[in-house]
């Protein structure tokens, strides 16, 4: 702070040592509940009706359709998971968009070949499924280690790179679908309802729910149970100590992006096989970032990203059940609602980390500024 | 062919100035050792400022009036994208929360913020104005393909170019640049010789931010006849725009080249005779090329050509 004014800073700012989980937690709810009323308050206004009433129809909309409710989170949840190892490792992949949007491409692309076969030669579905699984990892893990083949040898931009990533499989996304749409024999848009679909259990979301789940307990146990795990915190901490004490750098990133290209190829064949049925430049749609946030905010644990991303699901389904019951256009509302919550946990992040202290006369000297 | 060539380069000024503000905004902030992934945000908050400076010109005036018109969008953009940066100030700087998650938010939160109150402006209005936004030497036509390629923009493409230069010169010639520069490249240093380390960045985004935002309301009514907002796909152009520092390896006046070739690449494909598929294939070029840019001056490692050193890691004076 501007210790050299002649005047004293009002507060100045220490590091905490210790805190203890209730405080946390005290803090992150506190963050968490003011954020809600002023979202709830700022969508009253907007649609002119009163805070309890607004209230009234978010839940409505969150538990008119619990299966959606579910699925959303879940897929929020997977898109953090997908990103945690890399993250943990300081290396920022914004490219799980990207990957699932490819790997759902794939998918995609076989349905198209082969859904004739399927459809009325007797073909395999499973036969089918089993490829377009193959094929959507085998994409999702090139287009999450290009990136990571030159961070490794180079050291070049990864956030950029990967960013840049997403653009490149949107384009190609919408260029694959123009040229399936000319030729006539692979049409897409007129989805068969047989070749290329799961076999629906319960619900047609309940699949894709428990796969996340199995993903992100696998991915909990890999990072903090595993020596893999262990060397990628190390990784993360300090990229010096890991060479000095032997680990192979290059090798642990690549590795590393394998794995978040695998779950992001897991997740664009999900989005195929159980949900869209299609790939567009919207598949994955805002939860590639979203994804990011809610892994970096959750401090990686896999339980808090868990109850975080059917927080912000509930919110964003809720405040979008607000907009289109009162006629008030888009629902990129939910969008700005997003944007205050997390503002408003960065905001209670400060407070966990460094604690002010009010300067007045009598406490001039504590504190042990140096 | 000759026609061929004044109508591409024409138009890849014209598109350029687009990430040109991007590129130059966001090579101040990074200048002062702040990684902003909220630029495509904050031009979209800038663009939706330049909606409403718009319509408050038309509250007050009846007819189009060049030079108010033009104030007033310049005005409240600013203003909005401030807003904006002072957000992204305040949480890094102060709070010291993580640049890129700052950052992230910043854009979902813009985009979210322009297409949601940008659907209520009035779109006759814009358009009409966005003659307005064209237009800014008389007489150019006389001057033949010279005037075409260099006179027949609007403001906003000059006051971009102008801004890269100045911010060019005053980041390589003036004492506040170098302090701003040593900020960025080792704020322990800088603040040991008594530079205020919080001040120089909180300047150095607010006004970055400002030039950026001018770079969503120059594409909303110049390029996009003032359309409004729901399909602008304004956050696309800010990602190009942030890939564009790096493209420039930080220097304002190659920006201004580089922009250019940005968007030649980006209306390249609208000027040549391709099929429509082609066109699609196209639509990666500028990010295809800033990947290969991106790898190659990591594999030269060029020295003069690295991020400033403290780029996305902040300052806290007690932790050395």
């Amino acid at each position: 702070m501007k210790i050299e004014n002649n005047h004293d800073p009002l507060f100045t700012v220490f590091k905490r040592e210790n805190i203890t989980k209730k405080q946390q937690f005290l803090i992150r709810f506190i963050a968490i509940a003011t954020s809600i009323l002023f979202s709830i308050i700022l969508c009253s206004i907007i649609v002119k009706k009163d805070p309890f009433t607004v209230l009234g129809i978010i839940f409505q909309g969150v538990f008119i359709d619990p299966w959606r409710f579910l699925e959303n989170s879940a897929l929020l949840l997977a898109f953090g998971v997908a990103i945690i190892a890399p993250f943990k490792m300081r290396y920022w992949n914004m490219g799980a968009m990207g990957s699932v949007m490819v790997s759902a491409l794939a998918s995609y692309v076989l349905i198209n070949i082969f859904k004739n076969w399927v459809d009325n030669e007797g073909g395999s579905n499973a036969l089918l499924l089993i490829m377009m699984f193959a094929a959507s990892i085998i994409a999702g893990i090139i287009w999450s280690i290009i990136p990571a083949i030159f961070k490794a040898l180079f050291n070049t931009n990864e956030t950029l790179f990967t960013l840049m990533m997403n653009y490149i499989a949107s384009a190609l996304t919408l260029y694959v679908n123009y040229i399936m749409a000319k030729e006539q024999k692979l049409n897409p848009g007129i989805v068969s309802f047989y070749a290329g679909f799961f076999p629906t259990i319960i619900a047609p979301q309940f699949v894709p729910i428990v796969v996340i789940i199995i993903i992100t307990v696998l991915m909990t146990i890999y990072m903090n149970k595993t020596k893999h795990g262990y060397e990628i915190s190390v990784l993360g901490d300090s990229p010096k100590t890991a060479q000095y004490v032997g680990m192979k750098n290059k090798k642990i990133i690549i590795r590393t992006l394998v794995l978040s290209g695998l779950i992001c190829g897991i997740l664009g064949f999900l989005y195929i096989s159980c949900k869209d049925h299609m790939a567009s430049d919207s598949t994955g749609g805002s939860y590639g970032f979203t994804g990011v946030l809610v892994g970096w905010l959750s401090n990686f644990n896999t339980i808090t990203m868990a109850i975080v991303s059917m927080f912000l699901t509930f919110i964003t389904i809720g405040t979008e059940k607000v907009c289109s019951v009162s006629n008030v256009g888009n629902s990129y509302i939910s969008s700005i609602v997003v944007g205050i919550i997390f503002f408003s946990i960065l905001i209670s992040e400060f407070f966990i980390r460094y604690r002010l202290v009010v300067k007045n006369k009598k406490n001039v000297d504590t504190g042990g500024v140096r | 062919m000759a026609t061929f060539l004044i109508n591409l380069i024409t138009s890849a000024v014209a598109m350029g100035t687009v990430f040109l503000y991007g590129c130059v905004g966001e090579t101040l902030i990074e200048k002062g050792g702040n990684l902003n992934l909220g630029i495509p945000g904050v031009m979209c908050l800038g663009a939706l400022g330049g909606g409403v400076g718009v319509t408050l010109y038309y509250m007050i005036f009846e007819n189009e009036i060049w030079f108010f018109l033009i104030l007033f969008s310049l005005v409240f953009t600013m203003i909005f994208a401030m807003l904006g940066g002072l957000i992204y100030a305040f949480l890094t700087v102060t709070l010291k929360a993580n640049q890129n998650v700052t950052g992230l938010v910043l854009t979902t939160f813009g985009v979210g913020v322009m297409k949601f109150f940008g659907k209520n402006f009035n779109l006759i209005t814009f358009s009409q104005s966005s003659a307005i936004f064209k237009k800014f030497f008389v007489g150019y036509e006389a001057l033949g393909d010279f005037g075409k390629v260099f006179l027949s923009h609007g403001f906003y493409v000059y006051l971009a170019i102008v801004l890269a230069v100045l911010v060019s010169i005053f980041l390589n010639k003036t004492k506040t640049g170098l302090f701003l520069r040593s900020v960025g490249e080792s704020p322990q240093t800088a603040d040991s010789q008594g530079i205020n380390v919080d001040k120089y960045k909180y300047s150095a985004i607010l006004v970055g931010c400002a030039i950026a935002g001018l770079g969503g309301t120059y594409y909303v009514f110049d390029r996009f006849g003032g359309q409004g907002f729901s399909d602008a796909a304004i956050d696309a152009f800010g990602w190009l725009a942030v890939a564009l520092v790096i493209f420039s390896t930080w220097r304002p006046g190659i920006g201004i080249l580089g922009s250019i070739l940005f968007g030649g690449l980006y209306v390249l494909p609208y000027c040549i005779e391709i099929s429509k598929s082609q066109i699609k294939l196209f639509a990666m070029l500028p990010y295809i090329i800033t990947v290969l840019v991106l790898i190659l001056t990591s594999m030269l490692d060029a020295k003069n050509s690295q991020p400033p050193n403290s780029l996305g890691i902040n300052y806290f004076r007690e932790e050395r």
